[in-house]
């Protein structure tokens, strides 16, 4: 059987295939070597921009956990005038959707970044917000642990651009579908879930954490079930597209998600085993639903009860 | 792959964020040949891998899968310690899961391998080579060494262990190659440092320029470093970091770098860069 592997989120956005790359695991979306054919991808989520370049946070940023990977990168990045400049024109021309992920410390931030990369008028597919971000005006608290924040950043951002705007939810809440619906309220197109678990590690020996910053955000196949029960309640919660992500490894995970009842999955930590991995998993995704049958992925059945 | 479109790879491979070309490194199913032990801790592991070992150059690493399923997770960069022709060698130790898995492997079996990856080393034309291995740091050292060998440039490697047993090549200053252990059982008794004074005093007592080239623990590395900066001496080090990708992806590997006399208020890949795509070979003089 043929199967269609295209996956609407929305009216704003068509992609080609239900997986995305994950922001920060796949450069600023035309990075990954000659080999791996970025237009097979449903759409590249790049690297959190924010308005100046940053350094990130002093080594060791990251440390291996069963099935995981702790991280405290510090969002480092190039910034949002150099990425405008050197990255943002290629961009057009991967084959591939690219969605825009942004990052900031205040609100202010956020929307200047948004409205200069809107001002290049680019051929983008829209944006991701990375609302795990701590919000300097309200003493670090991070802006997507609290439902008015999400929903007047969101509104905020919404205001700037007619172009797909995606939040990605933290895990790390009281309840994630209060988060999500307050996302929605504030006029998101999407939500993508889960962010990075907060996790820690600590040498025995030494009784020294793992990271430099203590704490860190746990990625991987060690999350998978969090993020899937995560999807699962936001799906309910909202009306809008869900992309699931968080330790999705092959196209039996993938189906997993969608069927807790996201549209599409981004692929994340996976990444850095295998740059192709994505590619890979779209490529099996599609023998896996002819061999049930299936004509597209929307035909999945929902969790049984 | 002619030398130079392998060389070419290489580069292309090392790339700045800005420039517009794709990176080109390979995903490659190598072939074990043999899995030995070297010396005490040490093992040696032949690959056939063609299309790495025709695009690696000295100093470069590859990320090894150490595991089928997703624990351990992340790969396991290994500084390639030399190439024959279709074949790359790698030196370990068994310091965790993942190279204890590494041992297990057999002739025949295959082994997934991303590369070559990183900024190798830079042989400038002027100072004499002098190669400075610890432990199993000794790996890019060796590629290094074959690489002068083969374009025919006089060298001198000092490799430093523990005892005897960790040794694999014999103590031999007139024919370049002084061995150093700390317990005194073969060549000179002392560390790395002490073996490069001694070098320097009995096989370059003129004093004529050097260009130092290291690899080993960390307190090898800072002792060649204080040495480096207080004679200006030109000194490359290879670094070792915890890695997820290898290529730049995960921006995990940070390096502190001495911070410049004025600093941008406003930085990325300046204060931190990354062991992966910047090194892993640094000059010393830039590293904190």
């Amino acid at each position: 059987m043929d199967v269609s592997l295209r996956t609407s989120l929305g009216s704003k956005l068509v992609l080609a295939a239900p997986v995305m790359t994950a922001s920060g695991t796949f450069g600023y979306g035309d990075d990954a070597p000659a080999a791996v054919d970025l237009g097979a991808l449903g759409a590249v989520v790049t690297k959190s921009i924010t308005r100046h370049p940053r350094e990130g946070h002093p080594p060791p940023r990251i440390s291996e956990t069963p099935s995981g990977l702790l991280n405290a990168i510090g969002l480092a990045n190039i910034g949002v005038d150099e990425f405008c400049r050197e990255r943002l024109p290629a961009l057009a021309h991967i084959g591939s959707v690219v969605i825009v992920s942004i990052a900031g410390s205040s609100m202010d931030e956020y929307a200047e970044v948004l409205s200069i990369i809107e001002a290049h008028d680019p051929d983008i597919g829209g944006y991701e917000i990375n609302v795990s971000c701590p919000n300097v005006a309200e003493g670090g608290m991070e802006f997507g642990v609290d439902c008015a924040m999400t929903e007047s950043l969101t509104r905020r951002l919404r205001d700037l651009t007619g172009r797909f705007l995606m939040v990605k939810l933290s895990p790390n809440v009281t309840d994630i579908g209060d988060i999500a619906r307050s996302a929605e309220g504030g006029g998101a197109d999407a939500l993508s879930a889960i962010n990075t678990v907060v996790g820690m590690d600590i040498d025995p020996a030494s009784g020294r954490p793992s990271l430099h910053t203590v704490l860190g955000g746990l990625s991987g196949p060690a999350i998978r079930p969090i993020a899937l029960a995560c999807v699962y309640k936001v799906a309910r919660a909202v009306q809008i597209p869900v992309v699931g992500l968080g330790g999705i490894s092959d196209a039996d995970d993938v189906i997993r998600f969608l069927q807790a009842g996201a549209a599409a999955v981004q692929i994340g930590t996976a990444n850095y085993r295998d740059p192709a991995i994505a590619v890979q998993i779209i490529a099996a995704l599609r023998e896996r639903l002819a061999g049930m049958g299936l004509a597209a992925p929307s035909d999945l059945p929902g969790v049984a009860a | 792959m002619t030398a130079g479109s392998a060389s070419m790879a290489a580069v292309a491979g090392n790339r700045a964020d800005l420039s517009a070309a794709r990176p080109l490194f390979f995903r490659e199913q190598a072939q074990v040949l043999s899995n030995a032990t070297l010396a005490a801790g040490l093992h040696e592991l032949r690959l056939e891998s063609p299309r790495i070992a025709s695009a690696a150059a000295p100093g470069q690493f590859v990320n090894v899968l150490v595991a089928e399923g997703w624990d351990p997770l992340l790969r396991r960069p290994m500084s390639i310690a030399g190439t024959g022709p279709g074949v790359i060698t790698l030196i370990y130790k068994i310091i965790g899961r993942g190279t204890a898995a590494m041992s297990t492997w057999q002739p025949g079996d295959r082994a997934d391998l991303l590369g070559p990856l990183g900024r190798g080393w830079e042989v400038p034309a002027d100072g004499f080579p002098v190669l400075l291995g610890g432990g199993v740091g000794i790996a890019p050292i060796l590629y290094l060494r074959q690489h002068l060998a083969a374009a025919g440039r006089t060298h001198h490697l000092i490799m430093g262990a523990r005892t005897i047993g960790e040794h694999f090549l014999g103590h031999e200053p007139e024919a370049g190659i002084t061995l150093t252990s700390d317990d005194g059982s073969v060549g000179i008794g002392g560390t790395i440092l002490d073996g490069l004074a001694h070098f320097r005093e009995s096989l370059n007592p003129s004093g004529g320029p050097l260009s130092l080239f290291g690899c080993g623990p960390p307190a090898m590395l800072a002792g060649l470093q204080r040495l480096a900066t207080r004679e200006d001496v030109p000194c490359q080090l290879a670094l070792e970091q915890t890695m997820a990708c290898g290529f730049g992806f995960c921006q995990g590997c940070s390096v502190a770098m001495r911070p410049r006399p004025e600093p941008a208020a406003h930085s990325y890949r300046s204060r931190y860069k990354l062991a992966c795509i910047d090194g892993p070979v640094f000059r010393a003089g830039e590293l904190l």
